[in-house]
């Protein structure tokens, strides 16, 4: 019999940070950078949860606001934008704040409590002291980030 | 101290993308990624060293402004006394003044007095020599009362006299003429 113990668990490195007080974890893989918050050059008829553009190591990344593109007020104090990868395309994530690159074991990962009824793009959460971290999967949040777009286009 | 929280921003966001860099290195990268940790740590002692230099700076800031303001009170307190020491002593030399002018008052009052005292003595022995003179008067009257009833008793004592004597009519009636001349 295996002692479940001894066996070596694999471990998983995640990109902690927060929008207004919410805690949310990106995987380290699906982060290219994180740069400090700069005011993003508004581009004009860009829909309301992309409040501009900013150049990052010589290309154009589209800044994100998912407070916004979750009907949530916009974030105010951001001092951090995590450029993330996913699904052919790169954007700015807009945050509060990054707490921490975190390591945990796999098994630390659990399934989304129901009763918190997360958006699409939220497949697990772990716990980070006393507070729940919502796992976001980021090719499911650029692909929402991205269908969000088309609607707003849509609709003019 | 905008400068130091700057720094320290930056070295927050140099230690966070030298975490990211460990963790795509995988096993290889841990103790980059423990670096970049304690990189974070200093960091973030930093941000809270220059918080609290900042939130020290603000108050001695405080108790500085407190202290020019208490001392701007101290010499506005002092200016008030020198007022209020002015005003009092205007309102002692008008006490003074006032005192003086009835202490003035009191001098005439005593003199008025005085003459009231004297004009007084002078109605009274004024009315004890006319009581002198009167009673003088009355012993006088009552002398000549005496003398006027010595008069009377006198007279009718003589009257008595001479009707013991008796005369006849012609030398009575040469008589009542002669008396009548």
């Amino acid at each position: 019999m295996t002692d479940e113990a001894s066996v070596p668990q694999p471990e998983l490195e995640f990109t902690c940070f927060t929008i207004h007080e919410q805690l949310y974890a990106l995987p380290t893989s699906s982060v290219s950078a994180i740069v400090g918050s700069t005011a993003p050059m508004e581009l004009p008829r860009s829909p309301p949860h992309i409040p501009g553009v900013i150049a990052h190591q010589g290309r154009i990344v589209a800044v994100v606001d998912v407070a916004v593109l979750e009907g949530r007020p916009p974030i105010q104090s951001s001092k951090r934008i995590l450029v993330v990868d996913g699904a052919g395309l790169e954007a700015g994530i807009r945050v509060s704040g990054v707490s921490e690159i975190a390591r945990v074991a796999s098994r630390a990962v659990g399934p989304v409590s129901a009763t918190l009824s997360p958006p699409e793009y939220v497949v697990g959460q772990l716990e980070r002291g006393a507070a729940v971290c919502l796992v976001v999967d980021a090719e499911r949040l650029l692909a929402r980030i991205q269908e969000r777009a088309r609607e707003v286009a849509t609709l003019r | 101290m905008d400068i130091i929280d700057e720094i320290s921003d930056r070295l927050d966001l140099l230690a966070l993308n030298a975490g990211l860099e460990g963790s795509r290195a995988g096993e290889f990268g841990k103790g980059f990624s423990l670096v970049a940790q304690e990189m974070r740590r200093l960091a973030e002692n930093v941000s809270k060293s220059t918080t609290e230099i900042k939130s020290t700076i603000q108050e001695i800031h405080r108790y500085t402004q407190a202290s020019i303001e208490a001392s701007g009170q101290g010499t506005e307190a002092t200016k008030s006394g020198a007022r209020e020491t002015e005003r009092m002593s205007e309102a002692l030399e008008s006490i003074f003044a006032l005192i003086e002018k009835s202490a003035e008052a009191a001098r005439r009052i005593t003199v008025a007095t005085q003459q009231q005292l004297s004009s007084t003595q002078q109605v009274v022995d004024a009315l004890g020599e006319m009581n002198t003179i009167s009673n003088r008067g009355l012993s006088a009257s009552k002398q000549v009362t005496q003398a006027a009833a010595e008069l009377t008793e006198l007279a009718t004592s003589l009257n008595q006299e001479v009707a013991t004597f008796r005369l006849d009519g012609n030398a009575a009636q040469a008589w009542t003429e002669t008396g009548a001349a």
